[in-house]
């Protein structure tokens, strides 16, 4: 960063473009958010901006969609359930991705490339191809002539066939993330922790581990907030037919709808409540999520 | 070292004590389907009773991806207790890979299952002569919209047959006013709503269901004389002068939702844009929210007239079938009662309720409004008299059913009852 692009970005001119950038960005949001408040009648018939336009919206606002929503049975349940999916689900895939980013930045093996290549490679294959495959490995195991190799465990329609799922699409991402943080870190520490005799493990965790919190963080912000919204990997594994195994996305689906998708009112007023834990988790960390990734891809 | 064994010893008698005695009490059965909504809490309604008289906890929860999710839930070996097919076709599908337990494993007397919900319901879930599906629900499309305090102002009288419904439409046309409402079009569906007319027609035709059973397996061509009468009484309608509000061109692009919305605006003079709209339950939710209020009271349906009064008044519509995938106790407690006259009572008494008993014992008294009780009614004897009959175009293959058909359809409203021969020529063509 040289002083000339400081002041690139200090004009007012760009300034400008930004936040009129962002509220273009946030136009649509807000229509969402005011339709949240208004009847399903006025919806279907009259747009949003024609009620602003006319005045008619403030006799129109009302709690009543979010009234209906919260009606909805066992949602305090479902709430529960996607926490109980999303927390293992982003501590997992860290710890695992967090081992295999220092091996990939601080250890010399053979073939780390080609490893290293292959697990970034596998972010190229689509979610949406693997989950039949992987539906049957829960339910039949693996065996190759004879032998198990994985044991038929029967898994779907648990918690743990989430968490394995979620860890698994998400660990590329994050080993490829976490390494470019760690590669970011200064060499000259770690170099100085192996003249003074330290093993793999105490670098680790004595060093690595809370020089990486912010990438760490910021790759939990990111796994958080997309298994939370996650509806498709939750449906297929957890038997959504169970109503006390709803995880929110599935349940505001099934509550939203009405009952030919009619229900157009309770649409943005169930995605404004689903929203407001990703909401939170995201200004809890947003520190360390533009912290993390500038640290970690964009400069790396 | 002793004592934890003695305990777990003690904890396993306990366990058993209480799951022994063959009381189903506290076990849980699930059912999923593809009721959502106002649909789903009255199913929800249903299963109460069985609950309270076993203490089988029976879950239902739907789904509006249900016909993928039942997919992924038999392949992962993970199923419910029963899964609530829209369609037979999935029970078909579902019991020809080997997922279903057969009603007969189930402990259902086969044959007074027979005898309460008609031959022809239940031989849509049979697999080479085996039962899986069960029928619960059936909905009807054979119904035309009117309202009756219009109608009695201007002296006109419900058609009950074909040709009377013609002479008060021309009735209508003289007096200066549109009869009938008709929107086809539907994005990449358009077309369903003029093959549904077809098959009302169909059934009251020719050998009624005899000639409609061979037109769906095109044993009977579109070509045949019975199917060109078809078309030409369609076309009747869709290109008699003054017949359909806004006039042919109306009838390719109004919207099939927003069809019925000239009936519920009055012009100056008081009169209603049309008085006639056949189209099946679901429309209500389409309407305008003030008249939907108001659905089996200021608008309420008669029955499709009929067209050859030598036969059976006939119904066109479909239904749902539940399967079951095992055979335990509790499932089979809950099967009994999925198939017993009363099951559907609590949700026909609530007033959102749209769906019909398939059960031919049913007590038609108990649906909450006049709208229900006459679909309910025309059901019901439609089955008892073997002339219920699916939608056709969902039995075709789909390049017909969902495809030539329906767009053959398009092609006559646009073109006119000269279009006719070619129309049916074309979709006979098709035929794979």
């Amino acid at each position: 960063m040289t002083r000339s692009n400081q002041k690139w970005y200090d004009k007012p001119i760009s300034k400008l473009i930004i936040v009129s950038i962002t509220l273009t960005w946030m136009f649509p949001i807000f229509g969402f958010l005011l339709s949240s408040f208004r009847p399903g009648e006025s919806i279907k018939r009259t747009s949003w901006w024609d009620a602003v336009y006319t005045g008619t919206i403030w006799s129109e606002l009302s709690f009543n969609n979010y009234q209906e929503v919260f009606r909805a049975e066992n949602l305090d349940r479902s709430f529960y359930n996607s926490l109980a999916v999303t927390i293992p689900s982003t501590i997992i895939p860290i710890t695992i991705a967090a081992f295999a980013a220092y091996a990939f930045s601080f250890m010399e093996f053979k073939g780390k490339n080609v490893l290293f290549l292959f697990v970034v490679g596998s972010m190229i294959i689509p979610l949406q191809m693997s989950l039949i495959p992987l539906v049957q490995l829960f339910k039949d195991g693996i065996e190759i002539a004879g032998i198990p190799i994985i044991p038929a465990l029967d898994l779907n329609g648990t918690f743990v066939a989430t968490w394995f799922a979620h860890t698994g699409f998400g660990l590329p991402l994050a080993t490829f993330l976490l390494r470019d943080f760690m590669m970011g870190l200064p060499k000259s520490v770690i170099e100085s922790a192996k003249i003074d005799g330290a093993s793999h493990f105490t670098t680790f965790f004595k060093l690595v581990l809370p020089l990486s919190i912010a990438g760490i963080a910021a790759f939990a912000t990111f796994q958080f907030l997309w298994v939370y919204n996650d509806f498709l990997v939750a449906n297929v594994f957890l038997g959504i037919y169970k109503p006390e195994n709803l995880v929110v996305t599935s349940h505001m689906s099934q509550i939203v709808v009405g009952r030919f998708g009619e229900a157009w009112h309770l649409r943005t007023s169930g995605a404004i409540i689903s929203i407001l834990v990703p909401l939170g988790v995201f200004f809890g960390l947003q520190r360390f999520f533009i912290r993390g990734l500038i640290g970690g891809a964009v400069k790396g | 070292m002793k004592k934890p064994l003695l305990m777990c010893f003690l904890f396993l008698t306990l366990i058993l004590g209480a799951c022994g005695g063959g009381s189903l009490e506290g076990e849980t059965v699930s059912i999923t389907g593809a009721l959502i909504g106002e649909d789903q809490n009255g199913f929800r309604e249903n299963i109460k009773a069985i609950e309270e008289a076993t203490g089988i906890i029976v879950t239902y929860q739907g789904s509006d991806n249900f016909e993928q999710e039942i997919q992924i839930q038999m392949e992962s070996g993970d199923t419910p207790d029963f899964a609530l097919f829209p369609q037979p076709g999935g029970v078909v599908d579902a019991a020809n890979r080997g997922y279903l337990t057969p009603l007969a494993d189930l402990d259902i007397d086969l044959e007074e299952y027979q005898n309460n919900f008609s031959s022809y319901l239940v031989g849509l879930g049979t697999v080479d002569g085996v039962i899986y599906g069960g029928a619960n629900a059936a909905n009807l499309k054979s119904i035309v919209w009117y309202q009756p305090a219009e109608f009695e102002a201007r002296g006109y009288s419900v058609p009950a047959t074909w040709d009377e419904m013609i002479a008060l439409a021309d009735q209508i046309v003289a007096d200066g006013m549109n009869p009938f409402c008709f929107g086809m079009y539907s994005n990449g569906a358009s077309g369903w709503l003029a093959t549904d007319w077809m098959e009302d027609i169909m059934l009251r035709t020719g050998d009624g269901v005899d000639s409609y059973d061979k037109w769906v397996t095109n044993e009977l061509k579109f070509a045949d004389p019975i199917v060109k009468n078809a078309a030409t009484l369609l076309s009747q309608i869709m290109h008699t002068e003054g017949y359909v509000v806004g006039g042919t061109d109306a009838i390719v692009s109004t919207y099939f939702g927003n069809a019925q919305d000239p009936m519920f605006s009055k012009d100056a003079n008081g009169n209603p844009g049309c008085f006639m709209h056949r189209q099946a339950s679901f429309i209500t939710s389409f309407w305008p929210e003030a008249a939907q209020g108001q659905a089996g009271v200021e608008t309420t349906v008669f029955p499709f007239p009929s067209v050859d009064a030598s036969l059976p008044a006939a119904a066109l519509g479909g239904g749902d079938m539940w399967a079951a995938f095992n055979d335990r106790e509790a499932t089979k407690v809950v099967a009994e009662y999925l198939l017993s006259a009363d099951f559907h009572a609590p949700a026909a008494q609530m007033p959102n309720n749209a769906r019909m008993s398939a059960h031919t014992g049913f007590d038609q008294s108990l649906y909450s409004n006049d709208l229900y009780r006459v679909m309910g009614e025309t059901i019901s004897a439609a089955l008892s008299a073997n002339s219920f009959r699916f939608d056709a175009s969902d039995l075709m293959p789909p390049e017909v059913g969902g495809g030539s058909f329906w767009k053959e359809m398009m092609n006559l409203a646009v073109n006119g009852p000269g279009y006719i021969d070619e129309a049916l020529a074309n979709i006979d063509t098709s035929w794979p």
